[in-house]
């Protein structure tokens, strides 16, 4: 078989082949190392193009503002980083996050020191959302790594292997998510040079799953943060969630040739596919779809037990109550029973309902098929 | 067309959001997007329902888009003009979501006018068969004009992110066949 060309690479990746011809492709991948790389930087393309066709969703109401206008909003060019507006350099960063463990410490030795009985003080479980309070837009040079990263879940969607990568493609199946986001879990600051290192142990399949320990500053009690902290807290926000969320596309920053593999290959995300298990019967949780996929745009459509989008697609909307919360409402057609959902440093727990009426349900998430 | 309440639900969310991201304004695509149901009143039968909308919006842009570029662009300036005279202190992080929206903006506009439609289409959910469908595209270039998108949007933002003069038409990705 002839190496394969762009555009049959995307429309395989868009599952647009027939049967027969998808099979050959995916044959001719698992074979040919160059063509491999070339499914690779287009799974990266795809995602990329996604990110940033789906950063024109941001600015609500009214036009969109073009460049000139939105650099007269900011009072400088686009090109100057919020990191850089702020005067907050890394070396300062780094200062203000030991400030702000150090005084974190203290106080929290001393509270434990009053409480013998209690070592845990409460005040870490308070700070703890604080701190893994997700951003979409990381306001430090990290958007680099990340940059238009609203639909960086569609990375996730799209490392996640088709059947027939499974089958023929190793070269470029990816590996568990859960693995990816152990491998950066150790490394809570993300930049371009985190990507490659990421993208290497995912490529080694050599990293152990990481437990979900907090990170350090997760141990500073409620402090008033503001100046320099606060900034720090800022620059620190999406270590957490990257730590349950981040996955990868495998060889993708290995076979980049240029920043924008990289730059998108990796991003904390909620949106996605799950799986909702309800073990009772109970009516509280009764208009809840078993599959849905939460997409960029906060709307929630239903998948097939494969993860495939559903014909039928009722929609819903979702919307994020806390950091690391999320609020899913079903399609009007069916009871308006919300869904909470809370990802947690290394799991994802749900719950059905309102007050008392709530119900634990099981929630998994589930590779998205297109 | 007895079913203009169905299209209306099933259909009127995408295409707002594909127009949206078109015209960088949402009066202007709920606007279009009447006149495209309007229209879908008024025909007795649609086979593939999605690609014909898509195929109507797109046909409305690109004809009032001739017309009225000068007076839009001018209304565009003045609308931005008031809101930036009534603009508080905004936050970062919504400077920062505005100037990616800004970039990817520009980004799409340095797009062929084909290409950026297949992109926005797609991303969508259109398949291949509706993508070839709207645009009057064979299904096999389909697969061509969305790689090539893609990659020139990828290229033309980064261009700009970084500042420099590199815009899209970076060829690679692509070996000869052999």
């Amino acid at each position: 078989m002839q190496h394969l060309d762009e555009g049959t690479i995307h429309a395989w990746l868009d599952d647009a082949l027939a049967g027969d011809e998808a099979a050959a492709v995916a044959k001719h991948v698992a074979e040919c190392g160059d063509c491999a790389a070339l499914v690779a930087e287009a799974r990266g393309m795809i995602v990329a193009a996604g990110n940033i066709v789906a950063a024109l969703d941001d600015v609500r109401g009214g036009v969109i503002p073009s460049s000139a206008p939105a650099r007269a909003i900011a009072g400088q060019t686009s090109q100057t980083s919020l990191w850089r507006r702020l005067h907050f350099t890394p070396t300062r960063a780094a200062l203000a996050a030991t400030l702000l463990v150090a005084v974190g410490s203290v106080l929290t030795l001393r509270r434990a020191g009053q409480r013998d009985d209690q070592r845990i003080p409460s005040a870490s479980t308070v700070v703890a959302p604080i701190i893994a309070q997700p951003t979409s837009r990381p306001s430090s040079p990290q958007t680099q790594a990340q940059t238009p990263a609203t639909a960086a879940h569609k990375a996730a969607d799209l490392a996640s292997p088709t059947p027939s990568n499974v089958a023929s493609a190793p070269a470029v199946a990816s590996p568990p998510a859960s693995r990816a986001s152990n491998a950066l879990a150790t490394k809570p600051s993300s930049s371009i040079a985190d990507a490659h290192q990421l993208a290497d142990s995912v490529r080694s399949s050599t990293v152990d799953r990481v437990a979900a320990a907090p990170p350090a500053s997760a141990n500073a009690p409620a402090v008033v943060i503001s100046g320099a902290a606060k900034a720090s807290a800022d620059s620190m926000r999406v270590a957490p969630e990257r730590r349950a969320q981040v996955t990868a596309l495998e060889g993708v920053a290995a076979t980049a040739k240029t920043s924008a593999q990289r730059s998108f290959a990796v991003g904390p995300s909620v949106e996605g596919c799950y799986e909702v298990r309800v073990d009772s019967a109970s009516s509280s949780v009764a208009g809840i779809l078993p599959r849905f996929e939460l997409t960029s745009n906060s709307s929630v459509r239903s998948v097939t037990p494969e993860g495939r989008p559903d014909s039928t697609m009722p929609v819903g909307r979702w919307e994020r109550v806390t950091p690391n919360v999320v609020r899913v409402r079903f399609a009007e057609a069916r009871e308006q029973q919300p869904l909470t959902l809370q990802f947690g440093s290394a799991s994802l727990t749900g719950r059905a309902g309102a007050g008392d009426r709530a119900t634990n349900v099981a929630v998994e998430r589930i590779a998205c098929r297109r | 067309m007895n079913d203009v309440d169905r299209l209306f639900r099933e259909y009127h969310e995408p295409l707002v959001r594909y127009l949206t991201r078109r015209l960088g304004d949402r009066d202007w695509a709920d606007e279009v997007a009447q006149e495209t149901f309007l229209r879908a009143m008024r025909q007795e039968s649609i086979v593939s329902e999605r690609a014909w909308l898509f195929a109507v919006a797109t046909n409305l842009v690109r004809d009032e888009a001739r017309k009225d570029a000068r007076r839009r662009r001018r209304l565009e300036l003045l609308r931005e003009q008031a809101r930036a005279e009534e603009a508080v202190e905004p936050e970062p992080l919504a400077i920062e979501r505005a100037q990616e929206a800004a970039l990817a903006r520009k980004a799409l506009d340095m797009l062929a006018e084909r290409d950026r439609e297949a992109l926005l289409m797609r991303e969508e959910g259109l398949d291949y068969t509706e993508i070839a469908s709207a645009l009057e595209l064979s299904i096999k270039s389909v697969g061509t004009t969305l790689a090539r998108a893609r990659r020139r949007l990828v290229d033309a933002y980064e261009s700009l992110q970084h500042g420099g003069n590199r815009v899209g038409g970076v060829a690679r990705g692509t070996h000869a066949a052999s």
